[in-house]
């Protein structure tokens, strides 16, 4: 049931609307993007093109085929991490526990060079295991060259591919195994219904994973790997300054590359079968044989990597000193103490650049949202694989394009230039969350059904009233989720703060985290800050998954009820 | 209205709240590492209330791209750095503006002509510091590796894979160590070192930071770094050691007020404060570790006794660092050892293991066309691609025109090429010494 | 074909700690089309699925042509069952979703089309053979539903409401349709649903569940006219329920005195032995009841009481009355022919009816009662 109130009359409040969006479209993003690339394919005052320049140069030739094949290893590696493991869920039948669906969100909001750092510490020469296993030899992450990247980068996002998976293909899984019930074999379900039915779900993360591959500066550069497109992007800036045309080029590779991924995986993201029927959890008859173990096997797995993964950062958090020995020689909570004394201004950044860049997004979603609902069905389509596609936009190269386009650029309510300011930093944030945040906002709008718009529209009630007094509080839920994935993809996205932060006080937390564990005695204090952002992060998605199931449930169980009565 | 709408209102009003803030800002522009800055910025916060200081922090390599983009009365006040080459490319860029503060009394006599103060006054000097090679105590004492003494004892292969450096492109510290490199053992010969002592290194760190924290976490055994990164390890009590190395410089960390500041008044406050006694006290916190230039602080404390070394072994042995040499071909030096080593590390990491393993075996059983091929390899990767006296070296230090870039592109270009070209055969010549060798 | 008769005992289902299920017990002759009604909640949906094999009960036995149920395999069972909601894998074809029920491997892929290709003829949707479920009619999904159950050749086909999904002429077809097949095929045959239609329509036999136990089972017509229980009554057909007391019943006269209709007594020569006496509710079904002006002469063959009509609905083929009777309302369905008219709302009128159809319960409108006559 979707909101489809046609009977409405396009008015001015529409149409000042679309032109806002418009506004804010061309302004934040195609204008700067657009001039961006004009500039990097186009000769302009130089004497050859950009695009001669690089050719001749094969080290940015060879990061551009570096950065490409690292992203596709990294999509590969974590689907086959993840993808055994949603088998064995879906085979055996197993609710999806709640640590898992965690563990899937926990990528989108935590950096992964914190795990870099993590495991640098553990498997580093001097700490931890890298010390206990020394006769193995080396394990230090910054000796697996290229290849570490693709690694690290699968560990921390393969369980988004599993919860992704499990989401496309849970619809099915109860008639799975009633077919299989009735004597259809297990090898054929798992063949021809489980492998096509997660096509989508793979895809989607696969891409995710890539798209989030190609755009990650820090971890390359805590790895000390420089031959790939973001770091080298990154070091040029810092070098020549945002308005070096080999950037721009370079900017527009990194486009260009993530919007072809995006196109090529169009085609198998299509076939949404039951994309719109999956739910977080789908509540399963109680059925006898259902071994219960495997669920405990695997969210004990999981946890054990998790904690494995991130004992180096737990450690160094509370580390007073620590050097070459398996465990710390001294031990202190100074750190989190500092953090709280010295890093409130971080928090308060992210709160408020994130939490700007989030409200932003969702009234932005929710018009998109709303505009979407009410078109034909082609336009539909377009809009949304459009808005969809906003998600190929690396946020290393929105930044270079901000950098450029605002350069000296002042509006009259703030004294300086707009790329001095932190103004340009949650626009950033709020592009790049923006295609989650309106596909949030639909699935929150097509939970109201549109009888009570219509209801509501008879009893003569005015449209804005409708929309604040019913339609919102409705949605509030769902905004509130559009909300907090908006929040968190902008809290994590350390790319575009890195080249946009104007000062260190203006730095959001994963930032903050950055800054501290480059200094000889402040890493301890960046693991702490890291360690209490993991906390944050799991309480609030833990809480917000816990209850959203719970909603699920009744929502459906409400459904049956319904169904059944009639 | 409904309670999100309330929220977003509130939300927008904090947002230009904070941005319309009364108190005065002063904001200073420095690579320092945050304990430094946040000492000094909670001294001086407390003995001027009125004041708050923001920090802009980035290597110090970025600053002219970074103050020069911004329009005037929209830059930072103060220009704080280790690396005196900035301080003058700062200067010859005109973005310093000269200050006039109180004659500070009793500043450390010149005893290098580094440029400790400015005779235009453009900037001052606020601490002294050397470089040289910081080591993990138990790292080296558990493999048995001797402590180096000289720039020379780390291109040994006992060292290989042991040692930890940054980029002079990304740390102005580093900048100094190379520059002074080249300018103590002349061009070849000081490409040659850097590139073997690179070659020994297990990893370029991005920022100069990483070098002093890799060691002293004990993941790499030595570390060339600025005294300060090292002793302020040891006197918090990690077990790192430092020494001095030769040709060092004793550089300044220096103290300017910047063109078109934001806020110059409470630019030349801070600037005063630093240079006061009590802001020169801070640099003997353990955590900071420096040198003060103000002899009467320097004389009364109880220094420990490394600092004093500092002192003496430049009174014995002063060196004649040419600024204006380092300046001219600032960014040439820094992008040839980026083409030469940071974008190439694992290249010349492993040309060095190779040559390294050949020489081991030459010295048990000397092989004459071994031993040819092996010279030959090495002088194919321990080189620097072009001549000092190569034009575009020199000409490395203003920002590039726009019109340049095409310029410096095409060399870049070419530098790529021939480096790639060279570490290939280099390795190709060592492995056949090796195969004869065997 | 294998022939099988399905035989329950003692059958108990609780999930968790409530009871769903309790003393079922049954037998289903060999190609019989066997249905089980009951209201949503009753647990006849549960029923299939222990029959199914989906779910095992927690007492008792179900057995196929006397060998236990749960000591076959399941890919042994030949057991079909079309679900609620048809549960088409979206991502297939037609065919392929029909091929999908060949559960048996060692089905060559000659053979596999041909059996496909068959059932999908029987059903009449080989022309949609390549599209996919979602482009297709409710209709059609059924039918390759049912087809995908068909195509194994089971012994046993288990209908989960099959016909609700449906609009009602393509119900009607429907049903007519499964009931050929079914006699055609010869499958014993066993559907769920919650529509007295559906059963009565074309069942063989039909079990009444409610609240989890069987009330009755029996041929349509059996239940329809002799319903055990006032539940089976009202949900067999609306009912027309007259509280009251019986006064004297003795050999074949009864005197029953109700405060709605006054006190009549009758002469029923079907009674056997006048077992009930005190408390007890007539039940009278629509059509069984008459309306006559109200100073028409009263036949002595029926009995009459009076009323006043308070609404009236044409039907068509009757008119309905709802006639108000003392505090009672009361529903009586009038045949219309042409050129009758409607009585109107508010016209005191006769109504009458055969005693001989009445049946009385012995206990008041709660449904625990045994039958008072058979």
């Amino acid at each position: 049931m979707t909101l489809q109130s046609r009977t409405l009359a396009p008015s001015k409040g529409r149409s000042l609307q679309l032109g806002l969006l418009l506004i804010y479209l061309s302004v934040f993003l195609v204008l700067p993007v657009g001039t961006m690339m004009v500039q990097g394919l186009t000769r302009g005052n130089q004497a050859e093109l950009p695009l001669t320049l690089v050719a001749l140069n094969p080290l940015v030739v060879e990061s551009l085929m570096n950065s490409l094949a690292t992203a596709c290893a990294s999509a590969v590696l974590a689907a086959s991490l993840a993808l055994p493991l949603a088998m064995v869920l879906w085979r055996f039948g197993v609710h999806t526990p709640l640590f898992v669906n965690l563990c899937g969100f926990l990528p989108l909001f935590v950096p992964p060079f914190v795990l870099v750092v993590s495991l640098q510490t553990l498997l580093g020469r001097g700490t931890a295991l890298g010390m206990l296993l020394q006769y193995l030899g080396d394990m230090d992450p910054v000796f697996w060259g290229l290849p570490g990247v693709a690694v690290v980068e699968a560990l921390h996002y393969f369980p988004l591919i599993l919860v992704t998976l499990i989401m496309t293909t849970s619809a099915h899984q109860q008639q799975a195994h009633e077919a299989a019930a009735l004597g259809v074999g297990w090898s054929q379900l798992v063949r021809r219904i489980f492998f096509p039915l997660s096509m989508p779900g793979l895809t989607f993360g696969m891409l995710l994973i890539f798209l989030k591959t190609m755009d990650d500066l820090a971890t390359p550069l805590t790895l000390g790997v420089h031959n790939l497109l973001a770091p080298q992007l990154f070091l040029r800036v810092s070098t020549y300054g945002a308005t070096d045309p080999i950037s721009s080029l370079m900017a527009t590779m990194l486009i260009v590359v993530s919007v072809l991924a995006w196109f090529a995986s169009l085609g198998l993201l299509q076939r949404q079968f039951a994309f719109r029927d999956a739910s977080i959890d789908l509540p399963m008859h109680h059925r006898y044989n259902r071994p219960l173990w495997i669920g405990f096997v695997v969210v004990g797995g999981l946890f054990l990597l998790y904690a494995i993964c991130y004992a180096g950062v737990l450690l160094t958090s509370f580390a007073r000193i620590w050097s070459y020995s398996v465990l710390p020689t001294s031990f202190a909570i100074t750190h989190y103490l500092s953090v709280f004394d010295a890093e409130r201004g971080s928090f308060f950044n992210t709160l408020v650049y994130c939490g700007f860049a989030a409200v932003l997004d969702v009234g932005i979603g929710y018009m998109m949202a709303r505009a979407i609902a009410r078109t034909t069905a082609t336009r539909k389509k377009w809009l949304t694989w459009g808005t969809a596609g906003l998600l190929s936009v690396p946020g290393v190269a929105l930044a270079i394009a901000y950098l450029q386009f605002f350069h000296g650029f002042s509006l009259p309510l703030f004294k300086q230039p707009l790329d001095v300011t932190w103004f340009l930093l949650p626009m950033a944030f709020s592009v790049k969350g923006l295609p989650f945040a309106i596909q949030a906002c639909r699935i929150a709008l097509s939970s109201v059904p549109a009888n009570y718009i219509d209801a509501a529209n008879i009893s003569g009630v005015g449209r804005f009233s409708i929309t604040a007094k019913i339609v919102l509080p409705m949605m509030a839920y769902g905004l509130l989720m559009a909300f907090m994935i908006s929040f968190g993809v902008a809290a994590v996205d350390l790319s575009t703060a890195m080249l946009l932060v104007p000062s260190e006080s203006n730095a959001p937390v994963s930032y903050s985290i950055y800054l501290n564990m480059q200094s000889t005695t402040g890493s301890g204090v960046g693991a702490a800050l890291a360690m209490l952002l993991l906390g944050l992060v799991v309480l609030v998605m833990g809480s917000l998954v816990f209850w959203m199931r719970k909603r699920w449930k009744t929502a459906s169980n409400f459904r049956k009820y319904v169904l059944a009565r009639h | 209205m409904q309670w999100p709408t309330r929220c977003a209102f509130l939300w927008l009003v904090a947002m230009f709240a904070t941005s319309a803030a009364a108190i005065e800002q002063v904001v200073v522009a420095s690579s320092f590492p945050k304990e430094v800055l946040v000492a000094y910025k909670k001294a001086f916060e407390q003995r001027y209330p009125q004041y708050r200081v923001e920090l802009v922090n980035f290597p110090g390599t970025n600053t002219i791209p970074f103050l020069a983009d911004r329009k005037s009365g929209s830059r930072p006040d103060v220009f704080w750095s280790s690396s005196p080459d900035s301080f003058r490319s700062m200067r010859s860029h005109g973005l310093l503006q000269p200050f006039a503060t109180e004659n500070v009394p009793g500043a450390v006599p010149q005893i290098s002509n580094s440029g400790a103060d400015d005779a235009e006054r453009f900037y001052k000097s606020q601490a002294l510091s050397g470089y040289g090679t910081m080591w993990n105590t138990r790292y080296l004492d558990a493999r048995a590796i001797p402590a180096p003494a000289s720039w020379e004892d780390l291109t040994k292969d006992v060292y290989f894979g042991h040692i930890a450096m940054s980029s002079p492109s990304r740390s102005g510290t580093t900048h100094s160590i190379v520059e002074s490199i080249l300018q103590g053992f002349g061009w070849r010969e000081g490409w040659s070192l850097i590139l073997q002592i690179a070659g020994n290194c297990a990893t370029i760190t991005e920022r100069s930071f990483g070098v002093p924290n890799s060691v002293a976490s004990g993941r790499f055994g030595v570390g060339l770094v600025v005294d300060f990164l090292a002793l302020s390890g040891k006197y918090t009590g990690l077990p790192v050691d430092f020494s001095y190395a030769w040709p060092f410089v004793i550089t300044t960390a220096n103290i300017g007020l910047i063109t078109d500041a934001r806020n110059p008044q409470g630019g030349r406050k801070f600037i005063a404060f630093t240079l006061s006694e009590e802001g020169q006290k801070l640099l003997l916190q353990p955590t900071i570790s420096r040198l003060p230039v103000l002899q009467a602080v320097f004389e009364n404390s109880t220094l420990p006794g490394d600092y004093r070394q500092l002192v003496d072994a430049a009174r014995k042995q002063p060196s004649n660092y040419d600024l204006g040499l380092s300046e001219s071909r600032y960014l040439a030096v820094g992008i040839i050892f980026d083409q030469l080593v940071t974008f190439r590390h694992r290249q010349l990491v492993h040309a060095t293991k190779i040559i390294h393993q050949a020489q081991a075996l030459l010295q048990k059983r000397p092989h004459a066309q071994a031993l040819a091929l092996v010279h030959q390899a090495k002088a194919l990767v321990y080189q620097p691609p072009v001549s000092e006296a190569d034009g575009w070296v020199a000409s490395g230090t203003k920002m590039p025109a726009t019109r340049d870039l095409t310029t410096m592109a095409i060399k870049e270009a070419e530098l790529s090429r021939q480096i790639s070209m060279n570490y290939l055969a280099a390795t190709d010549l060592a492995e056949q010494a090796l195969a004869l060798l065997q | 074909m294998n022939r099988v008769s399905i035989e329950a005992r003692n059958i108990e289902f609780a999930y968790g700690a409530k009871a769903v299920l309790r003393d079922i017990n049954f037998r289903i002759e060999a190609s019989e089309l066997f249905a089980v009604l009951g209201p949503s909640g009753s647990g006849k949906t549960t029923l299939l699925r222990l029959l199914a094999g989906l779910e095992m009960p927690t007492v008792g036995n179900i057995q196929s042509n006397q060998v236990d149920v749960f000591d076959i395999a399941p890919a042994q069972r030949r057991v079909g069952m079309v679900f609620q909601n048809f549960s088409l894998w979206p991502h297939m074809s037609v065919f392929e979703n029909v091929a999908f029920g060949i559960v048996d491997r060692h089905v060559g892929d000659a053979e596999r089309n041909r059996r496909v290709g068959k059932m999908l003829d029987l059903l009449n949707i080989a022309p949609a053979r390549d599209r996919h479920p979602d482009v297709l009619s409710v209709g059609e999904q059924q039918r390759v539903a049912l087809a995908r159950a068909l195509v194994t050749e089971p012994s046993l086909l288990l209908l989960d409401d099959p016909f609700s999904n449906l609009e009602y002429e393509l119900r009607v077809q429907m049903r007519q349709d499964v009931r050929l097949l079914q006699r055609r095929l010869g499958i014993t045959t066993v559907f769920v649903t919650h529509d007295r239609e559906d059963a009565m329509s074309i069942a063989d036999r039909v079990a009444v569940v409610a609240n989890g136990t069987l009330q009755q089972i029996g041929t349509p017509e059996a239940i329809y006219d002799f319903p055990r229980s006032i539940d089976v009554a009202r949900f067999v057909g609306v009912t027309n329920f007259i509280p009251g007391a019986i006064t004297y019943a003795e050999g074949q006269r009864i005197d029953f005195a109700s405060k709605d209709i006054g006190s009549h007594s009758w002469f029923n020569p079907m009674v056997r032995e006048p077992s009930v006496s005190g408390n007890v509710v007539l039940g009278i079904r629509p059509h069984a009841l008459h309306i006559a002006p109200i100073d028409s002469f009263r036949d002595g063959c029926y009995v009459w009481f009076s009323g006043i009509i308070k609404t009236s609905e044409f039907l068509g083929e009757m008119i309905r009355y709802q006639v108000d009777v003392g505090d009672l309302c009361v529903n009586v369905n009038q045949p219309h022919f042409a050129g009758s008219t409607v009585t109107p709302s508010g016209t005191q009128v006769l109504v009458g009816f055969d005693p001989i159809r009445a049946r009385v319960f012995s206990s008041a409108m709660d449904g625990t009662s045994a039958l008072a006559y058979d």
